[in-house]
């Protein structure tokens, strides 16, 4: 199929899944994806020649018939797999999205002191949340997010009230069934922090599926003043899957967003994070490590809006290229007229092990204000000759060596992981990523 | 210093009214405005042209006629009407072969400009192809050069004298389709330079080029083709200035170098067209396609601009790296004060082994201005151990303008390195003070921090041009005891 | 030669100088001295004419005239002279140019022919030389990447040829090592004149070792609370400030 095909099969089915899928939505909810789907049918899917989609190219997502499912069963030992991982899960709020619907029986989560970890299909039927849903990130200018808002089924709804602190970190496990067949699933989370609250999310995708599938998410953050939110994306797709996500913030006064995105899994990976520095003192600290090989794809798109003065965001972003596989780095940085007194840095480094593979990095700034402190920067190289042979000469092998110095490079972006409960486990996946793809013949 | 004083300083440091604007009376010999095959016709006709050089016009034309004006630049301005622009104005009284010949009223306008031509011929050992509106009206030093091998000429003559070596590298470095106004310029060209310095040859002096949009509703699409055979090298001056007017003026031009084996081409531009006034009225629309192909090993291409004039500037000289071991370079300072738009950079593609690249951009934006780095780094897989080292500055003066920077970096070798640096900021007030304490006055002080943010591109300026754009700047000349 | 009466000073809401008075004759070495915060380095700036100070009161006459009506400019050409404390870096700028225009503008202000660059060449390395500086200095960029000692070094050169009637030193011994107090400390002593006054602003009494003042002056929450000869300074090495009646709140950590 071309995206043409694609996009219409889209818009032809939406009625018949709607009937079945959808007959608990509220009516607003109905509304709302019907007015994403007919957006949709206008703008249709992104092309290259897109400027958002410069770098990635669609063709192969077109040709594979990605079916729309129903609840589906994960035959994955979820925990054991988990434990594997590194996970203490005793220790989260656990969720399990099995083909995008909540699977009750392999989560283990639940309210406290007010705080509320909930799924969001159930919350929005209950709950005046209407305006945190629409506002945020519009569908507009986004296809991907448009198709989400019309086929959307379900996902986390994490409240925080003011001045409470989330104790366990919210782990939300994504995944998608083995039957065999190409798969979607559309996830929507939504996650508002009151004044002065605190709470850890972990948005985790993993997979090991030998059929392809398609994952396609939107994130939604409101943080009230002095709220702080610590949100770590773990892509670790199987590698016939194709991955699309996006994290939108709005953020208030003084608070704290950290976003991390480790990108990790996928044939084709695409993962933005945006944030808008709404009021003064705001802070945004993003990063991510992209380690892609094999013939993988992985892009990560970033936008920070400096909406007010005297806010600040630090940007970096590493990646690793081995064998085909590319890496892409898109990073805008706005810097709005009133914002004086703006602190940005945006930094993306880059590794390329290999002949066949290939960096993009496109690091943008666009400033309106004068008073402001703003740079970036971007370097693409290879391993240090020098320091492999230095290992060699006491007696390390050149693969050894080689091993040693990735992960070095790698490893600075576990460092800055705040919080133990996914450091660990984050920490040994890139270790492990180093033993089995470093050192192997290519 | 308060935040009022050193706005005022900036203001006054920003805000000189535009020097060059003055129109002169000639005869001018034009086409009606619009454009169409007939017109085409016409200026080949106008300009006894080889038949295939008409075919090759019609060919772009006909292309162009089906292409999309461009849109992703990040510069505003009103759809040109393209009917309602003369596409050829020649000054009358047929082509002088000396400076005698020349009609002293042009010869006046360049003085007026502070380019002298027989002052300058004597004095400075300058080589000067002045090109006022469309056609060439005088190549000095001819003659001294082509002792040496070296064809120096108006774009014109070197069609009628040189039709094979025009036949065999126009187009080739910036094809017919490559966008809307390199085909929009290779359909109606009038006239620009041309230069071939042969195998072995230095050239002795620098090579220089005047260009000025003199009539109203006229656009200047001067071409320029310049190829250093192996082991040649060349340094290049063009000068561009354009008198006031209210309504908006159109230049598109091409500029296409060629390097060889070992041969170097250093490009050096000042360009000071007509930006508009303080409140964004007129101006020139400066859509300029300028690409180098450094085709042989060894050789290098390097191109300085200074940008301070144009109410739009789209422009990125480029350089295609394709002999092994080639270098390109590319050192700009851009100014977007009061309304300006400017969107310039570079594109570097790195197709051979151990090829170099360096970009230096320094963007200054004042007032309303808006200024755009777009600059690309394509490292293509055959380029092993290819380099390049990249740094964009910005400078804002004021809260009302902006500087973007959008570089692309595409690296598809893993022998190479890409270095990208940017940083963005203002002149201090603590700066603006330490040298007050020092007795001089703050608009001294602003030009020279300014002057000192664009030193590393006006060093690469050859000194005259440098003293020249450091005056555009609204400086006066540093380092003159360093 | 330099009068101050009763000067008030603040920044924002914070008043800084609540009644300054001192009195500098040409020829007099002042040394004001007081623990950190007592507004020693706001008078600096204040008589130079640095912006974001408002004045609240009292009066400055330098020769006579009212020195707060001028711009800085304007007060640097009439011969007031500040050392600063973290002198700025100016990138791209050449050292000597910078010097050149600054002397210039001064000379131009009195009616003085400007130098050219010969002219003006010869006198920098003529100065240059008790300051045990490298020529090489010259060709840098103003104050970029220089030590802590060079960019002290580069003020007394910069003092030596714009030759101020006043000249005020703001903290010029902090992040000194021993050898380049010496050296900043004989570049000063060797611009002493009879018709030239010097007031230094420092926190320690090492500097005043190696530039003896006629007069030393506590500077304690806005005023002056103690004045003395030279001994002074001593007392304050070995006593700290808080003895001093107005400066015992503000006990500073010698």
């Amino acid at each position: 199929m071309n995206s043409t095909e694609v996009k219409n099969n889209y818009l032809s089915v939406f009625s018949d899944w709607e009937k079945t899928a959808l007959t608990k939505d509220p009516f607003w909810i109905r509304e709302t994806r019907e007015k994403a789907l007919s957006y949709f049918e206008k703008s249709g899917f992104p092309s290259s020649k897109d400027e958002a989609w410069k770098y990635t190219d669609l063709d192969a997502f077109y040709k594979i018939p990605f079916a729309l499912t129903g609840e589906g069963q994960t035959k994955a030992a979820v925990s054991a797999e988990l434990k594997f991982l590194g996970f203490d899960t005793s220790k989260a709020n656990l969720m399990v999205f099995v083909n995008g619907h909540l699977s009750k029986s392999l989560s283990s989560f639940e309210d406290s002191h007010g705080i509320k970890v909930r799924s969001l299909i159930e919350s929005l039927s209950n709950g005046p949340l209407k305006r945190y849903f629409i506002e945020i990130l519009p569908f507009e200018n986004r296809p991907f997010v448009s198709l989400n808002y019309a086929y959307f089924t379900d996902g986390l709804f994490l409240h925080v009230p003011e001045g409470k602190q989330l104790e366990k970190p919210v782990h939300l496990v994504y995944l998608s069934d083995n039957s065999g067949k190409p798969t979607q699933s559309h996830l929507r989370n939504l996650i508002l922090m009151e004044e002065g609250s605190r709470a850890t999310v972990v948005e985790h995708y993993w997979g090991n599926n030998l059929n392809p599938y398609f994952t396609n998410v939107v994130t939604k953050v409101s943080l009230d003043k002095d709220a702080s939110l610590d949100h770590t994306k773990i892509q670790q797709e199987s590698e016939l899957a194709t991955h699309i996500g996006v994290l939108a913030a709005r953020q208030k006064e003084n608070s704290r967003l950290a976003a991390r995105v480790f990108s990790f899994g996928g044939g084709l990976g695409r993962s933005e994070v945006e944030t808008v520095l709404a009021e003064k003192r705001a802070e945004v600290a993003l990063d991510g490590l992209t380690l892609s090989t094999g013939k993988q794809h992985l892009d990560i798109r970033t936008f920070v809006d400096h909406l007010s003065p005297a806010c600040k965001s630090a940007q970096a972003f590493k990646a690793v290229a081995d064998k085909s596989g590319t890496a892409v780095f898109d990073g805008q940085v706005l810097v709005r007229e009133n914002a004086q007194k703006t602190d940005a840095s945006q930094s993306n480094k880059n590794l390329e092990l290999s002949k066949d593979a290939k960096i993009y990095s496109k690091p943008q700034l666009t400033i309106y204000a004068d008073d402001v402190k703003c740079s970036h920067g971007s370097a693409t190289g290879q391993l240090d000759e020098e320091a492999i042979f230095y290992f060699q000469s006491r007696g390390i092998s050149r693969e050894e060596a080689r091993r040693t110095l990735v992960y070095a490079f790698a490893e600075e972006m576990v460092g800055k992981i705040q919080n133990d409960y996914v450091k660990g486990p984050v920490g040994l996946m890139v270790q492990r990523w180093m033993e089995e793809e470093i050192g192997k013949k290519s | 210093m308060n935040p009022k004083t050193q706005e005022q300083a900036i203001e006054k440091a920003t805000q000189q009214e535009y020097k060059y604007g003055f129109t002169t009376e000639i005869e001018a010999d034009s086409a009606p405005p619009g454009l169409n095959e007939d017109i085409i016709r016409f200026i080949s006709k106008k300009k006894n042209e080889p038949s295939f050089l008409l075919e090759w016009r019609l060919k772009c034309y006909r292309y162009w006629t089906k292409m999309a004006e461009p849109t992703w630049a990040s510069v505003h301005y009103p759809k040109i009407d393209y009917q309602d622009i003369i596409y050829y104005s020649a000054p009358k009284k047929g082509g002088p072969k000396s400076l005698d010949e020349v009609d002293p009223e042009i010869l006046k306008t360049f003085e007026k400009l502070g380019v002298p031509m027989q002052e300058r011929e004597i004095l400075a050992g300058v080589a000067v192809d002045a090109v006022m509106d469309s056609v060439s009206v005088g190549t000095t030093f001819k003659k001294k050069l082509a002792e040496m091998g070296i064809l120096f000429c108006s774009f014109s003559d070197a069609v009628q004298e040189h039709p094979e070596l025009v036949e065999k590298y126009m187009g080739s470095v910036v094809p017919y389709n490559d966008n809307f106004f390199a085909a929009l310029n290779s359909a109606v060209f009038t006239d620009g330079s041309f230069c071939y310095v042969p195998k072995g040859v230095r050239c002795p002096m620098e090579l220089s080029t005047y260009f000025r949009i003199n009539a109203a509703k006229t656009g200047q699409f001067e071409r320029t083709l310049l190829i250093a055979d192996e082991g040649a090298t060349v340094s290049y001056l063009e000068g561009c200035t354009a008198p006031m007017r209210d309504e908006n003026q159109l230049h598109a031009a091409v500029v296409e170098l060629v390097a060889l084996d070992n041969a170097e081409i250093k490009y050096s531009t000042v360009q000071n067209w007509y930006p508009g006034d303080k409140d964004g009225k007129g101006g020139v629309y400066n859509f300029v396609t300028k690409r180098g192909a450094c085709r042989g090993v060894n050789s290098k291409i390097s191109w300085t601009q200074v940008e301070t004039g144009s109410a739009i500037t789209w422009k990125y000289p480029s350089c295609i790296l394709q002999g092994d071991n080639s270098v390109g370079e590319f050192y700009s300072v851009a100014v977007a004060n009061n309304f300006q738009q400017a969107d310039t950079g570079t594109k570097m593609i790195h197709v051979g082994k151990n090829t170099k690249s360096t970009i230096i951009s320094k963007g200054i934006s004042a007032g309303h201005g808006q200024n755009t780095y777009r600059g690309m780094v394509r490292i293509q897989p055959a380029a092993e151990n290819a380099q390049n080292y990249t740094q964009c500055d910005s400078l804002l003066m004021g809260d009302k303008c902006g500087a973007h920077t959008v570089p692309y970096i595409e690296v598809k070798n893993n022998s190479s390195k890409v270095g990208h640096e940017a940083s963005t900021s203002k002149i201090s007030d603590d700066q603006i003070f330490y040298c007050r304490q020092r007795g001089l006055s703050s608009e001294d002080a602003v030009n020279l921090i300014v002057n000192g943010f664009c030193k590393e591109v006006f060093r690469k300026l050859p000194m005259e041009f440098a003293v020249e754009a450091q005056k555009l700047l609204n400086v006066s000349l540093e380092g003159s005891v360093g | 030669m330099l009068e101050i009466k009763n000067l008030q000073a603040r920044v924002e809401d914070k008043e800084i100088l609540r009644g300054v008075d001192l009195t500098v004759k040409a020829g007099e070495v002042h040394a004001i001295m007081g623990p950190n915060g007592s507004g020693k380095s706001t008078l600096a700036h204040v008589l130079a004419g640095r912006e974001g100070y408002e004045i609240t009161g009292g009066q400055v006459l330098f020769e006579g005239k009212d020195l707060l009506a001028l711009k800085p400019e304007d007060r640097a050409r009439a011969g007031i002279f500040l050392a600063f404390q973290y002198p700025v870096e100016i990138a791209g700028v050449n050292n000597t140019y910078f010097l050149k225009a600054a002397l210039n503008a001064v000379r131009k202000s009195k009616g003085e022919e400007e130098l050219d660059a010969m002219d003006f060449l010869e006198l920098v390395k003529a100065k240059l030389k008790p300051l045990k500086m490298d020529e090489s200095m010259l060709q840098r960029s103003v104050n970029e990447g220089f030590s802590g000692g060079e960019k002290k070094k580069n003020e007394v050169l910069q003092m030596a040829v714009l030759e101020p009637k006043l000249a005020i030193l703001d903290e010029t011994d902090s992040g000194l090592d021993i050898d380049a107090l010496k050296v900043v400390a004989d570049g000063v002593n060797a611009l002493k004149r009879k018709d030239r006054g010097f007031l230094l602003v420092t926190h320690y009494q090492r500097l005043l070792d190696y530039i003896v003042p006629d007069y030393v002056h506590v500077l304690a929450q806005g005023r002056i609370v103690k004045s003395g000869g030279k001994e002074l300074a001593k007392e304050l090495e070995q006593k700290g400030y808080g003895w001093i009646p107005g400066a015992e709140k503000k006990e500073a950590a010698v």
